[in-house]
């Protein structure tokens, strides 16, 4: 057995472990500079130095974590998940707010350490949904086989809903969609379960949400689920349809502005869309090559809020421009993303492959919804970015996601040599 | 149903990667719109760069011997930066505090923070102390900048303000630039400081300074680099300070709290030496009251008279000879009872007497004899009805008819002889500024052809006419040395031993109180100077004569020593 394979018996994927300590570290990097500013705020400026410290702890966790059998995790799922619930529904009598979840209810203090439970209920909920899903003898074939799988992304997705935190419940909702589709459910049901998002998004225009009925009523004719399930579709698609715009009209103009903000910043430049404008302008102010690190005038200004925890991309894109920044970062992003897949892929175990396929859901949609954020292409929500943003129990949290995925690469290879 | 298909790991990998490639590709190609193709380094330079106008400081106004009557003095100024409105709303009102400024109403703020992003200057001129009282608070006092900023001082103590003006914020009349700079240095508002504000303002500059989100400023001028401001050139007037000062004490100790006008003119060149009034336009602090001396329009009255006396005389009026009606306190023309001031009568007076007696009936059988037309041209010929162009933009033009046809065009009613006669007494519609009556005994008096007012040192204007006849306008001018002669209506103008003449409004007996307004000229020999004085709520009639004979004694004194004829 060579190094290589004894690398990969014990570290699971050294490429995606060393692609995760690469980005681990220019994070710590990025977070130093990030709290560099011309009037120096006391809260941040010590930020770098407890990024470390959790670094090192979510290294120690990972090699842990890494050590302990897929089996055991399918074992551990439901007891995470309940202590999960419980935790998050702790925060909704206890919780407080920080950052840009200044107004929610995401995090539980604990002396003067601060834990964002939702960040390990998201582990949990993976693990249970690959039970859930991994256990079934078949795939889901009909959305009433659902119910299990619904239920358990469900309760977190409401509860986090609840505090109120959109971003990890798009996560959570992410992972759901993830999880369902790597256990082999049909595409065709999964279209089904997430039509009436569609139908609410489209409502907006009579024509679009005409067509898009047509459309629908042409697929179910064609996909020729169960009648009762057609019918239950249609109803839904058409109640999504009816509602959206009532709902819609019923929100104050400043709620419509909230959501209506990051497509068009400039209706309230000062209020909701002052996130989003810094940040594009800092961005954009980095050029092809950037102001150099620790350079950033958006960022040295303070005019970027929030600029060591979830707008740090902006902070990459300012000093270190499109080439030498942003384009790496996402080059780093897409092989972490790969060799998620190709660890899901190669997985033999149900179960495990819907973990690893699970944490790839979690992390795509962290990556996508934070990224797309500070360039305006989503709506501010206030999720970090894997291993570069500011946070202790997020990167702990990836760190264990990582150790699960890596054990699963491990045991793939275990018993392949 | 059909079986639904399951697809197999290696087609959902592919599907996952390429869903994934497909969205991380939308960011890249988003990051390079934003990045590269449209950039932000300007809208990011925006955010953080303020620009801080730095005011070119005015030039002075000087007097005829170099002495400043307005000039630019080192201060402070407190400026507020472009900001939120709210933020900005808070830190005006902190710093109202710690100015210990009254309380700006929100209609105030509202106006201030209305338009385009601008620096905003809350207070100037300010001491020491109070900058530090800023100072003090200025962790609190977020977009707050304190500046070097220049303070119009004026001399006298604004005793030369009616000539001199005054500057102030005015955005209403300056359009704003592009960085709001016009919009925080004040701009001359009135007299010579409004009327020459292209000359005196200079080019105000620009700095940059870098400020952080929160409203701290971090640096100054590393960003862009500094456009210093160019001073304002200096304007030398043609007044004297000296002469100012003693006119403006002596009419504020003569009219107290009510309106008066005064004015001296060198009869020869046409220089303003000096201009002063009291009552709201004398005040630096208030805007729009008309200037006593060049807006406020009176009744010329006995004043017209030696204008009616020289056309009389040109037109071959026998001065010997007395008028046809003597004067009974007024005559009859027609069906109207014209009166003369004096209720009593003159009796038979020629033309000497009347001009010295100020009788109207004499000068209204004069404006009879004369014709409307002459004395219309006369007017014309004085421009009675034009501004004299002193440069002060405060001055209106006189009234008086340029035609018949404009009497009956304002009037409704059409011109008669009647109407002749009127004018012949400086009555009717014959309403004159002092600054047109300067310059029309200027004409009367002077031994040669009288020049135009003017300000500006070095300037030179021609009176629109001067009179042929020189016996003609000796003989009114001694007529009107009699005025100020021992016994005359304004004796006390002439008690000092100076050459003068001239002329005083009378009052009808019984009058307690009302406008006293004398016109005359004085010199040690001759007639150097024009002096007139106007008091609107006088207690005698020659109180004015009484305040032009004492500024003229001191000015000749300045300039002589003593009277020719050996002063008291």
């Amino acid at each position: 057995m060579g190094l290589s394979d004894r690398l990969k018996k014990h570290f699971g994927d050294p490429f995606l472990l060393g692609l995760v300590l690469l980005l681990s570290l220019f994070g710590v990097a990025m977070v130093y500079s990030a709290v560099q500013l011309d009037v120096p705020n006391p809260a941040t400026a010590g930020a770098w130095r407890m990024q470390v410290v959790w670094l090192v702890i979510s290294l120690i966790a990972l090699a842990v974590v890494v050590r302990i059998p897929v089996q055991w995790y399918e074992w551990i799922a439901i007891p995470a998940y309940v202590i999960g619930i419980i935790a998050l529904m702790a925060t909704l009598v206890i919780g407080v707010g920080r950052g840009t979840a200044e107004g929610t209810k995401s995090w539980l203090a604990l002396g003067p350490i601060a834990v964002q439970p939702s960040q390990f209920v998201n582990v949990a909920t993976i693990l249970m949904l690959g039970r859930v899903l991994g256990g079934r003898r078949e795939p889901p074939r009909s959305i009433l086989d659902l119910w299990a799988p619904v239920l358990v992304a469900g309760l977190p997705m409401g509860l986090v809903m609840l505090q109120p935190d959109l971003g990890t419940a798009m996560v959570l909702g992410a992972v759901f969609v993830a999880t369902l589709f790597w256990s082999g459910m049909p595409l065709g049901l999964l279209f089904m379960l997430l039509s009436p998002l569609l139908a609410l998004f489209l409502s907006v225009s009579t024509w679009l949400f005409s067509i898009y009925m047509l459309g629908l009523v042409l697929f179910l004719i064609l996909y020729r689920p169960y009648l009762w399930e057609a019918i239950t579709v249609g109803a839904v698609n058409l109640i999504a349809g009816t509602i959206a715009v009532p709902l819609w009209n019923s929100l104050e103009q400043y709620q419509k502005n909230r959501l209506l903000v990051f497509l068009d910043p400039s209706l309230d430049p000062r209020g909701a869309g002052y996130q989003l404008i810094q940040s594009q302008v800092a961005i954009g102010s980095g050029g092809l090559m950037g102001k150099g690190f620790g350079d950033g005038t958006q960022k040295r200004l303070a005019f970027l809020p929030e600029q060591h925890t979830d707008f740090i991309f902006s902070v990459i894109g300012e000093e270190l421009g499109f080439l030498l920044g942003t384009v790496p970062v996402i080059i780093v992003f897409g092989l972490i993303l790969w060799r998620l897949v190709r660890i899901a892929e190669r997985s033999a175990d149900p179960f495990a492959g819907i973990v690893a396929f699970g944490i790839f859901g979690a992390w795509f949609a962290h990556v996508f919804v934070n990224v797309g954020m500070t360039i305006g292409l989503m709506p501010i929500t206030g999720i970090p970015l894997p291993f570069l943003s500011y946070g202790g129990s997020f990167l702990l949290a990836t760190f264990l996601a990582l150790g699960i995925a890596q054990r699963v690469a491990a045991e793939h290879t275990r018993s392949t040599i | 149903m059909d079986e639904p298909r399951t697809l197999p790991p290696e087609r959902r990998a592919r599907y996952a990667l390429g869903l994934a490639f497909l969205a991380l590709l939308l960011l890249l190609l988003a990051l390079f719109r934003t990045q590269v193709v449209r950039g932000g380094g300007g809208a990011a330079a925006d955010e953080r760069v303020r620009a801080v106008p730095l005011p070119a400081a005015r030039g002075a106004i000087l007097d005829r011997h170099g002495e400043p009557l307005a000039e630019s003095v080192p201060g402070y100024a407190v400026l507020l930066l472009p900001a939120p409105r709210d933020t900005l709303r808070a830190v005006l009102t902190a710093l109202t505090e710690a100015l210990a400024l009254p309380p700006v109403a929100d209609a105030r703020i509202d106006s201030l923070l209305d338009g385009p992003p601008r620096p905003i200057v809350v207070a100037r001129g300010l001491s020491m102390e109070r900058v530090a009282a800023v100072e003090e608070r200025r962790p609190a006092l977020r977009h707050v900048l304190v500046e070097p900023w220049p303070t119009r001082s004026y001399a006298l103590d604004g005793a030369a303000a009616p000539v001199v003006g005054r500057v102030g914020a005015n955005p209403a009349r300056e359009p704003a630039d592009a960085a709001g700079v016009s919009r925080v240095q004040y701009v001359g508002l009135s007299g010579l400081e409004r009327e020459h504000e292209q000359r005196l303002r200079g080019t105000a500059g620009l700095r940059y300074v870098r400020m952080d989100a929160r409203g701290s400023v971090v640096s100054a001028g590393v960003e862009r680099p500094v456009v210093p401001p160019r001073p304002g050139s200096d304007l030398a007037t043609t007044l004297d300070r000296g002469l100012q000062r003693q006119l403006a004490s002596l009419l504020s100790e003569a009219a107290g709290p009510s309106t008066a006008g005064a004015l001296i003119q060198d009869i020869a060149t046409g220089e303003v030496l000096a201009l002063a009034a009291t009552g709201d336009s004398a005040s630096t602090d208030t805007a729009g009251a008309p200037n006593p001396v060049v807006g406020t329009r009176r009744p010329t009255a006995t004043l017209f008279h030696p204008v009616t006396a020289l056309l009389a005389l040109e037109d071959g009026v026998d001065p010997q000879r007395p008028a046809a009606v003597p004067c009974r306190g007024g005559m009859r023309y027609g069906h109207r009872y014209f009166r003369c001031w004096n209720g009593g009568g003159h009796g038979a007076l020629d033309l000497a007497g009347a001009l010295e007696a100020g009788c109207d009936v004499y000068f209204y059988q004069a404006g009879l004899r004369l014709g409307l037309q002459a004395l219309l041209d006369a007017g014309s010929r004085l421009g009675l009805h034009r501004r004299t162009g002193v440069g002060l933009p405060e001055e209106r033009p006189g009234l008086f008819p340029p035609s018949a046809e404009w009497i009956r065009e304002e009037t409704g009613w059409s011109a008669t002889p009647a109407t002749a006669l009127e004018l012949a007494g400086g009555r009717g519609l014959d309403r004159q500024t002092l600054m047109r009556m300067v310059q029309v005994y200027a004409v009367l008096l002077s031994d040669s052809a009288a020049a135009g007012p003017v300000l500006v040192a070095g300037e030179s204007r021609a009176t629109e006419w001067s009179p042929d006849d020189r016996e003609s306008r000796l003989r009114v001018r001694e007529a009107l040395r009699r005025v100020t002669a021992p016994g005359g209506a304004a004796a006390v103008t002439g008690d000092r031993g100076w050459w003068s003449a001239g002329q005083l409004v009378r009052w009808r007996s019984g009058t307690r109180r009302g406008t006293s307004w004398f016109v005359g000229a004085f010199g040690r020999s001759g007639p150097e100077i024009v002096v007139t004085v106007a008091l609107d709520a006088a207690a005698s009639q020659d109180a004015a004569a009484r305040v032009a004979g004492a500024a003229a004694d001191w000015y000749l004194r300045r300039r002589h020593g003593t009277p020719a004829t050996g002063g008291p």
